[in-house]
């Protein structure tokens, strides 16, 4: 048999053989209505009971209705007072007394029930004490309705007398109709078998309460058994943002290699965004295309400027050729967005010539390109060096291989590229679910970079962008989705 | 990166040996060709920009067949010729450097022609700078007559049938209304004379930087080619002229020499290789290996350099199509892609240093603690921002900020002072998700040139109110153990009565409040909203 609940069991013996409200259950169990009610469909759902609705007229006191209860209905009033004048008086002569309204509602009442009639301008009563009898105890109905607050008309048989009054009262508008839907509760058949066998109603505790724990109630108690697998609400907790969480990844892992976070400002000179990482005057990426510009100029040192003039021209004391072209100033002081991480590296490389030296960033990067799935003009790029006196390029070989393996990726490929600011260079390939993909460019910083500002020994460097291994990770396809989030994604993710 | 399209078979004729397609590829990767599509015997393959010499099929197959062979510098002779082109005053200022080369007996099929003028559009884009340092021109020679002169001419004082037309115009006619003049008329703006390139006929060869003459137009009937190649730059002319040169003569042409006729007498092409000495010490050190003269040789010779070996050192001849050995480094690099980067197995750094992160970090990450224990979910928004989101929407007046010189959209104009507006954003995005929602942000705005850390968090739902922010407010100095007191405050985007600034040391560190309904309304939200910002220093 289906496990029943107390209230149930409570339920099921109030309904009994009758056809009953949910009002007058409340009544017997002495349930609240809610607790009836989900009861009441509980059983429905087991088979036990059916719930019928209906919609029910019910009546309550008119404002009318009010007044006359206090003060009596006119007929009764006006028959009253015409006994000093044995019942009969001159309708002008009445009207004295009576307003004119609750005069004319007297007689209407009273001429239509036949207790008098109008006879020559004249009002006579034919038989006032069975008019104030009868009148009184329609008023007492009245009063009735009132203390009830409301009545239905079912509730009277339509031979009492109290049908008839009701249907006077609804005729002179002293009580007034209303809808309501009502429930009526009935057992099946099967409910009618449990009914019948018994049924024993041990009490079961829901909600454990302070009272409950503090009484020491609980060692009576018997505690209901829930069915664990109900619907419960979704919550959801603070989150901390996907890219944050793999940027906090990889900071630890830098850190746990013993590398220093480094970070500079986003609006930098050329000079340190391309000049210093030997980037010709005349390349492409310095095009208005490519690299968001910033009104104004940025006042660069002039004694770095002049070394990287030297070496940008003819190679200065490097023992390279330079690009051979003509190094501006006024090109070099142009402000910009940063385009890559490097700025900060260099920068940094620039303050701390000596070895040895780990250090690495993560940073926002900016390039002029229109927003779709796959572009935004904000990046972030993740990027580390190495300077120590042995640092050569099977030891950016050996960094690379540890680095990637710590972010996941146990076997890299790696191939040719080019950098303007390092060489050898290098592009790492990883494979990821059968796909072959590029995951970072990498490479020593070039003897035009390091000289001026008199690094004596290799650096070793490499970066890759963060958003493209977060969209690998995070199965993503379209990259907006990071930086304007849709918060049931956050939840979800 | 510039793309190279070619036919299968026609690069394995080109490269005169036999090669599996998988091999091929292998080889291409390893010079540092991405290979993209490929589609029957049709193959895209991407090359790095410092390898011009890479842009045609015939440079990519006399690079593969170095790599598989280790026979190093390819040997192409200049015959000599009478041909002269002459300079004249002229043309200096607008467009001063002129070289020129002829290569007879060409076999141009149609793979060759097209090759020819895809390796040309790829010079202007890159080594070219989009025709501005160095543009090339190439001719059928036979339908023209040196010498040849090289000068500048009056917009309209020459008349002649531009490629691709068949009615003749003169100079300005072309840049106002050929396809080609409309496109790169910018590169002659505001000079007087415009250089131009004849024969001994007065036969219109180019206009350059802008368009052949038509007579001149190479065919598969073509077989000599005549090339000219003006610019600003001479050392990047004559690294194109040799990379036209030399990827025609893979196609068993003869080179012709020109004599150039300018303030000195030059002969061009000069296809004579630099010398670098390169000793096997500084080799090893790059790379952290141990190898031999032999091997280095090698590598070197793979990768189309010839190497002498001398004692310690190595004799390195650089072929003059090589643009992008500027210092011993890049040869070292070359050791390493000939040697192959697979077999470096790589060490570990020495040096012992000690990790540590920013001090500003570790206090964003402390406060994101709280903020999620708040129950606050992160969000990350753009730094680039607009006037229209920073101060109009949020009813501020306009402040000192960065501005973007050449946005590419009206979203984006400015570094963002505040990073309201973002979080803003977001709710506006999330409007049919149900309430309450509560999300913060930490990042840098950007004041006076500098970044500057600051957290905002922002909460939306029927109630919110002052005193739930304020709440939050406390709960987040308090976890910070920063000593405060909170007066009154005006801001625009607040309720008047319903914004607070919270003073550390008598200064600003955060301020909170109600947002005003005008704000509300113009992020297009619904529900009261209140929020903070605050800096992280």
């Amino acid at each position: 048999m289906t496990e029943l609940s107390p209230n149930e069991k409570k339920v099921l013996l109030a309904v009994k053989d009758d056809c009953i409200t949910p009002e007058k259950i409340g009544e017997k169990t002495g349930l609240e209505m809610v607790a009836v009610m989900s009861a009441a469909s509980w059983l429905k759902s087991k088979g036990l009971v059916e719930i019928k609705e209906e919609a029910v007229a019910n009546y309550s006191v008119s404002e009318e209705g009010e007044k006359y209860i206090k003060e009596g209905l006119p007929e009764r009033k006006v028959t009253e007072y015409l006994s000093e004048y044995n019942f009969r008086a001159p309708v002008n002569d009445i009207l004295k007394k009576f307003d004119k309204n609750e005069l004319a509602v007297a007689i209407k009442w009273i001429k239509g029930w036949g207790f008098g009639k109008i006879d020559k301008d004249q009002l006579i009563i034919e038989k006032p004490s069975l008019l104030i009898n009868n009148r009184k105890e329609v008023e007492k109905f009245l009063a009735q309705i009132k203390n009830k607050g409301e009545v239905k008309e079912k509730d009277y048989p339509a031979q009492s007398k109290e049908y008839d009054y009701l249907q006077e009262l609804k005729e002179r508008r002293l009580v007034l109709w209303g809808m309501h839907f009502g429930r009526w509760i009935a057992l099946t058949s099967s409910g009618k078998e449990i009914v019948e066998r018994g049924i024993k109603i041990v009490e079961e505790t829901g909600q454990l309460t302070p009272e409950i724990i503090q009484t020491g109630e609980w060692n009576k108690k018997k505690f209901r058994r829930y069915d664990v697998s109900t619907f419960s609400p979704s919550v959801y907790p603070g989150k901390i943002h996907p890219l944050t969480k793999i940027i906090d990844e990889i900071r630890e892992i830098f850190v746990s290699m013993g590398f220093r976070e480094i970070e500079y400002n986003y609006v930098q000179p050329c000079l340190w965004n391309m000049d210093a990482l030997f980037v010709p005057q005349d390349h492409p990426a310095r095009d208005m295309q490519d690299t968001f510009y910033i009104d104004g100029k940025m006042r660069v040192d002039k004694k770095i400027a002049r070394k990287i003039k030297k070496i940008h021209e003819n190679g200065g004391n490097t023992g390279s050729d330079g690009w051979g072209i003509a190094w501006d100033m006024d090109e070099a002081e142009k402000t910009v967005l940063r385009t890559h991480t490097t700025v900060n590296t260099i920068r940094y490389l620039s303050e701390h010539p000596e070895p040895p030296l780990k250090v690495f960033t993560v940073g926002r990067n900016f390039r002029r390109e229109n927003i779709d799935s796959t572009h935004l003009p904000e990046f972030t790029q993740i990027e580390g060096i190495v300077m120590e006196k042995s640092a050569n390029f099977n030891m950016l070989v050996g960094i690379l291989k540890e680095f990637y393996k710590r972010i996941g990726f146990e076997k890299i490929n790696l191939r040719p590229s080019y950098f303007p600011f390092t060489e050898p260079s290098l592009e790492v390939i990883v494979e990821y679910e059968g796909k072959i993909l590029e995951m970072g460019g990498a490479g020593i910083f070039r003897p035009e970079v390091i000289a001026p500002f008199n690094v004596k020994h290799p650096v070793l460097a490499w970066g890759l962008g963060l958003e493209r291994l977060a969209m690998i990770r995070l199965g993503l396809k379209d990259i907006r989705a990071l930086y304007m989030s849709d918060i049931e994604w956050l939840r979800r993710v | 990166m510039p793309t190279v399209t070619f036919d299968f078979n026609d690069l394995i004729q080109l490269i005169g040996k036999k090669i599996d397609k998988e091999r091929l590829i292998r080889v291409i990767e390893n010079i540092g060709g991405d290979t993209g599509n490929i589609c029957g015997n049709s193959m895209d393959v991407e090359f790095l920009p410092n390898r011009p010499d890479l842009y045609s099929v015939e440079g990519v197959a006399r690079a593969v067949r170095t790599f598989l062979t280790g026979s190093g510098g390819c040997k192409y002779n200049v015959k000599k010729s009478d041909i002269i082109l002459e300079v004249e005053k002229t043309v200096k200022n607008v467009r001063p450097f002129i070289v020129g080369g002829l290569v007879k007996n060409v076999k141009l099929g149609d793979n060759a022609i097209l090759s020819l003028m895809n390796l040309q559009e790829k010079l202007h884009l890159t080594l070219g700078r989009n025709r501005r340092k160095v543009s090339i021109g190439v001719h059928d020679f036979n339908m023209v007559k040196p010498p040849f002169v090289y000068k500048g001419a009056k917009p309209k004082g020459i008349k002649f049938v531009p490629l691709a037309k068949t009615e003749e115009m003169d100079l300005d006619e072309i840049l106002e209304k050929h396809e080609k003049g409309m496109a790169y008329a910018d590169l002659l703006k505001g000079f007087e004379k415009y250089p131009i390139l004849m024969d001994s006929k007065d036969n219109v060869l180019s206009f350059p930087p802008i368009i052949n003459g038509a007579l001149t137009t190479v065919t598969e009937n073509t077989k000599d080619v005549f090339i000219d190649v003006t610019g600003l730059d001479f050392k990047a002319i004559n690294y194109a002229l040799n990379i036209v040169c030399t990827a025609l003569a893979e196609r068993k042409g003869k080179i012709y020499s020109v004599h150039v006729f300018d303030d000195k007498k030059i002969v061009a092409p000069d296809l004579n290789p630099k010398t670098k000495r390169l000793s096997i010490e500084y080799v090893n050190s790059v790379l952290g290996m141990e190898l031999k003269e032999k091997e280095v040789a090698s590598s070197l010779k793979k990768m189309g350099f010839d190497a002498n070996v001398n004692n310690r050192n190595i004799d390195v001849l650089i072929p003059a199509y090589r643009t992008d050995i500027l210092h011993l480094i890049d040869l070292a690099e070359d050791v390493a892609i000939g040697y192959g980067y697979e077999k470096f197995s790589g060490t570990l750094p020495e040096s012992l240093t000690f990790g540590r992160y920013r001090d500003i970090e570790k206090k964003s990450e402390e406060v994101r603690k709280t903020m999620i224990g708040l129950g606050f979910n992160e969000v990350t928004t753009l730094t680039l921002s607009s006037e229209k989101n920073q101060f109009e929407k949020m009813c501020m007046d306009e402040e000192n900020r960065t501005v973007i010189k050449n946005p590419v959209s009206e979203e984006h104009t400015m570094l963002r002072v505040s990073l309201l507006p973002g979080l803003l954003n977001i709710l506006n995005i999330n409007k049919h998700r149900t309430l309450p929602l509560k999300i913060f942000e930490i990042g840098d705005v950007v004041a006076e040139n500098k970044n500057i850390r600051k957290m905002a968090g922002m909460v939306i739902h029927p109630k919110a109110n002052f005193t739930e922010t304020k709440s939050t407010v406390e709960a987040v100095l308090r976890e910070m153990k920063i000593k405060y007191e909170i007066k009154p405050k005006t801001m625009k985007c607040f309720i008047d009565g319903r914004c607070a600034s919270v003073l550390s040391n008598k200064k600003e560190i955060c301020y909170f409040g109600e947002l005003h309904p005008n704000v509300i309304t113009n992020f297009e939200l619904g529900n009261p909203v209140t929020c903070f910002e605050m800096g992280l220093y």
